[in-house]
């Protein structure tokens, strides 16, 4: 039942089509609207020319194009220099929370996985860390860090963070014992074992915690902005939805769709050429195994014991 | 070296395992042995009866709760390079191309980087992979990954090598061709070896001595009287059978 | 242990003979774990308490003082009558955000599994399924929440669709990967049998991918209580995400905690159970 990658390409460009086509239908069928005047199932004729171009709003002025508070024109320059700004806040939130959260999880995971009783006694920690969710930790963060760049950064890295650990503590404890007993064998000390037995074998598991995370954190600052946030594109939501500006919130929904899928794509093909070496997983495994592999490895990510 | 001296003196080793439900069970009983240079020495037995045990202990894998294990004189507290292991899982580094692999130990040593690879390569030819040494473990099949584990070890020349039934996950025909493989290195490089296996056949066909290990005790220890470089000729004699019905008696099979 | 033609042998051949070192019994082994545990959930509160008293009540207060908190508010919390919610609790709250949780995940949970299942044997299903799940398989589902409550407004329905809706989408997901990881061999074994299409769904294909669906779904209602939450905070009649709002408002930090370790404790029990039940119910795996 495989779909080739060209038709699976075509049928997500179908859908694509289908769902834009689908959604102007709507617009014409539930012609309701909220209050402000604005349509509650807004049409693309909508979107583009009266959401699109009001972002313009939030343009404060500069490169030769005039800002609408200030009294000049509602532009479509405008509007795009407003949304660039904005996603250039939310990327670089995005970016420095996935490296500090990455680095931060990594670090503390290899330390903790050296040695067993540390990994055993750090456990029921990072359990109720990890079970408390992270969308609830918002306000404490904002209260803690403040609302802006800074808190939620930190916010993003403590999601990354927590996922990087625990997936490369299990890397660790999953790593097959016959590959340390090798090195033993032939007399390495900790530190070959360590660059050359450890740090190769986690890889795999590594990359796919960070895959992981990577679309974790995109979750985190869309949260993260939407709660109290003063600059990026989840403010501009906040604004929206107190005036029910529909056509808006959608706008910025899409953008998050857009950017969300083309770094993850990104990043997935980049990363996907390191990993050569990694021998194939058997795509067909024995069901049993396969299941109680993956019930106990969920308890296990779990318990960490 | 004196050649009545031994090289590996196994002494009164007792191993104690505790079972799920919290029974002991001596997994070795007081076993002792004299292994020396220039054998090949095929340790016999049913699954669970203490030959790989015992082989680990060796290996300074597995602690044993009594008794001490000497090579050449200085007891054994560890994993060392003067015994090599050939593993029972497939232990080659994935993440390393074939010839990486066979130098691993050699790097460890901090041997030179020319003599490494001039190692490697000799070594590659005498398991027969020279044509594959850029390649990754996961392109080679189950025996050729098995011979880069034995070039591996061999090119580390350790006095002693340790076989934790190495062929047993591979087939009829890969299985008889690595043991030709292994006993023409062994000819060649005058190492000692202990083969741990649970074959008859392949024991009959390797060994200079086999001992027989059945309930975590020796049951047998005796000379192969068989001609070597040894054929299924050799072995299908009046002679050979009857050292095989003694061995399959001694592991309980008979 | 194995059972030869003779009886049971000791096999300790592979991995445990390595670990059995000593003359540990597992009764000991046990309780080493326990106290593990018990240390570990006493470091836990240690650093918490030590955090606390070096930062000022503003920030960050003892367990104790949050603990207290959640006793007395359980209830009643008189301080969060003045943002509408009425005469409740932390209790009632909790429990509206609780049933909004479950319902969401299982019926769009049930969704997500049939269709995730049917997908992987009728090949148009199939091919209509998986675009939409690749375009909406990385989306943030977060983004979704805000149009939600513009369109359905401040209603349990809003946070119970987008709970559903993710939870559908998830297991849809789940479910392909657990029709597809059954080894064919049983298949194949059962039409010999002469077992038709139905037979073989019923025997094979859902016994079958049982325990990893439940794997999902665990992953799934963790999300979801995230979800969930963070949908009262943006806007709902009720539940722990208005009192967490609340509090955060009044910058009250003993209630804050206090409804955090609600969360928390909540979400660990029901993760609790689900792993329990799903031992139950797939005990042969």
């Amino acid at each position: 039942m495989k779909i080739s990658d060209a038709s699976r390409f075509a049928a997500g460009f179908i859908v694509l089509a289908a769902l834009v086509a689908g959604w102007e239908v709507l617009s014409h069928i539930v012609t309701a609207k909220g209050s402000y005047n604005e349509p509650l199932v807004p049409g693309w004729g909508y979107l583009i020319g009266n959401s699109l171009l009001r972002m313009s709003d939030y343009w404060g002025g500069g490169f030769g194009v005039p800002a609408p508070s200030e009294g000049g024109p509602r532009t479509y320059a405008a509007a795009f220099l407003a949304l660039g700004q904005a996603s250039m806040v939310t990327f670089e939130r995005v970016f420095c929370g996935i490296v500090f959260g990455v680095l931060a999880g990594i670090t503390l995971g290899l330390l903790v996985a050296t040695s067993a009783a540390a990994r055993r006694l750090i456990a029921p920690t990072v359990h109720i860390v990890r079970m408390t969710p992270f969308l609830a930790m918002i306000p404490l963060f904002n209260l803690w860090f403040g609302a802006q760049t800074f808190g939620i950064i930190l916010f993003v890295a403590y999601g990354v963070a927590v996922i990087m650990f625990i997936g490369t503590v299990n890397a660790v404890h999953n790593v097959p014992k016959v590959y340390f007993d090798r090195a033993a064998t032939v007399g390495a000390n900790r530190a070959t074992i360590f660059r050359n037995v450890i740090l190769p074998a986690i890889f795999p598991e590594i990359r796919s915690s960070f895959l992981l995370s990577f679309g974790l954190s995109w979750s985190l600052v869309v949260g993260g902005e939407l709660l109290g946030a003063q600059t990026g594109l989840g403010v501009i939501v906040t604004y929206a939805l107190q005036f029910a500006y529909t056509g808006r919130v959608l706008l910025i929904a899409i953008l998050f769709v857009i950017y969300a899928g083309i770094s993850f794509a990104l990043f997935e093909a980049l990363s996907r050429r390191i990993i050569d070496w990694h021998p194939q997983v058997e795509k067909r495994m024995i069901s049993a195994e396969a299941a109680r592999r993956r019930v106990g490895k969920t308890a296990s990510q779990t318990s960490m014991s | 070296m004196n050649p009545s001296e031994t090289i590996l003196s196994v002494r009164d080793i007792g191993v104690r395992f505790v079972r799920a439900d919290g029974t002991p069970v001596m997994a070795l009983n007081s076993v002792s042995l004299d292994i020396f240079p220039g054998e090949f020495v095929c340790i016999l037995g049913r699954s669970g009866h203490g030959k790989t045990t015992l082989l680990n202990v060796i290996a300074g894998l597995v602690h044993a709760q009594r008794g001490e294990v000497r090579v050449m004189n200085r007891p054994v507290t560890g994993p060392g390079v003067d015994r090599g292991v050939i593993f029972q899982q497939d232990a080659v580094f994935p993440w390393m191309r074939v010839e990486h692999n066979v130098t691993f130990g050699l790097r460890v040593r901090n041997v030179s980087k020319r003599e490494r690879l001039r190692i490697a390569r000799e070594y590659l030819t005498l398991v027969g992979l020279s044509s594959v040494a850029r390649a990754w473990p996961r392109e080679l099949s189950g025996g050729m990954r098995a011979r880069v584990a034995i070039a591996a070890v061999f090119a580390n020349d350790p006095p002693i090598l340790l076989a934790d039934e190495p062929f047993g996950a591979l087939d009829y025909v890969t299985r008889r061709q690595l043991q030709a493989v292994l006993r023409d290195l062994w000819r060649r490089t005058k190492k000692t070896v202990l083969f741990v296996t649970h074959d008859v056949d392949e024991a009959m066909m390797l060994g200079t001595r086999v001992i027989v290990i059945n309930n975590g005790a020796v049951a047998e220890d005796r000379a192969v009287d068989l001609p070597m470089p040894r054929t299924d000729d050799d072995v299908a004699t009046p002679a050979g059978l009857a050292l095989k019905h003694r061995l399959l008696h001694h592991m309980g099979l008979e | 242990m194995r059972s030869g033609p003779d009886g049971p042998s000791p096999n300790f051949a592979g991995r445990r003979s390595r670990t059995a070192l000593g003359d540990r019994a597992p009764f000991h082994q046990r309780l080493i774990s326990a106290l593990y545990t018990i240390a570990g959930i006493g470091l836990f509160f240690a650093v918490w308490w030590l955090a606390a008293s070096q930062l000022p009540r503003s920030r960050l207060v003892t367990p104790l003082d949050a603990l207290g908190d959640l006793w007395a508010n359980f209830l009643d919390a008189p301080r969060l009558g003045v943002f509408g919610l009425g005469k409740t609790g932390y209790g009632s709250l909790l429990l509206y955000t609780l049933s909004n949780v479950f319902i969401g995940l299982l019926t769009g949970g049930a969704v997500g599994v049939i269709v995730g299942i049917a997908s992987t044997r009728l090949k148009f299903l199939r091919a209509m399924v998986d675009p939409i799940l690749l375009v909406l398989g990385t989306v943030p589902i977060l983004v979704a929440a805000p149009l939600f409550l513009l369109w359905f407004g401040v209603v349990p329905f809003t946070q119970v669709l987008l709970v559903a809706f993710y939870s559908a989408i998830m297991m849809v997901l789940f479910s392909q990967r657990a029709a597809e990881n059954i080894n064919p061999v049983y298949e194949r074994w059962a039409m010999t049998f002469g077992a038709g299409l139905g037979l073989r769904v019923r025997h094979i294909l859902i016994p079958g991918t049982v325990p990893e669906i439940l794997g999902g779904l665990r992953i799934t209602l963790a999300s979801a209580w995230g979800l969930e939450v963070f949908a009262e905070i943006l806007g709902a009649p009720s539940g722990i995400g208005q009192a967490i709002k609340a509090l955060t408002n009044l910058n009250n930090v003993p209630g804050l905690l206090a409804c955090v370790v609600l969360v928390a404790v909540t979400a660990i029990a029901t993760d609790i159970l689900l792993v329990r039940l799903a031992r139950r119910i797939a005990a042969w795996a």
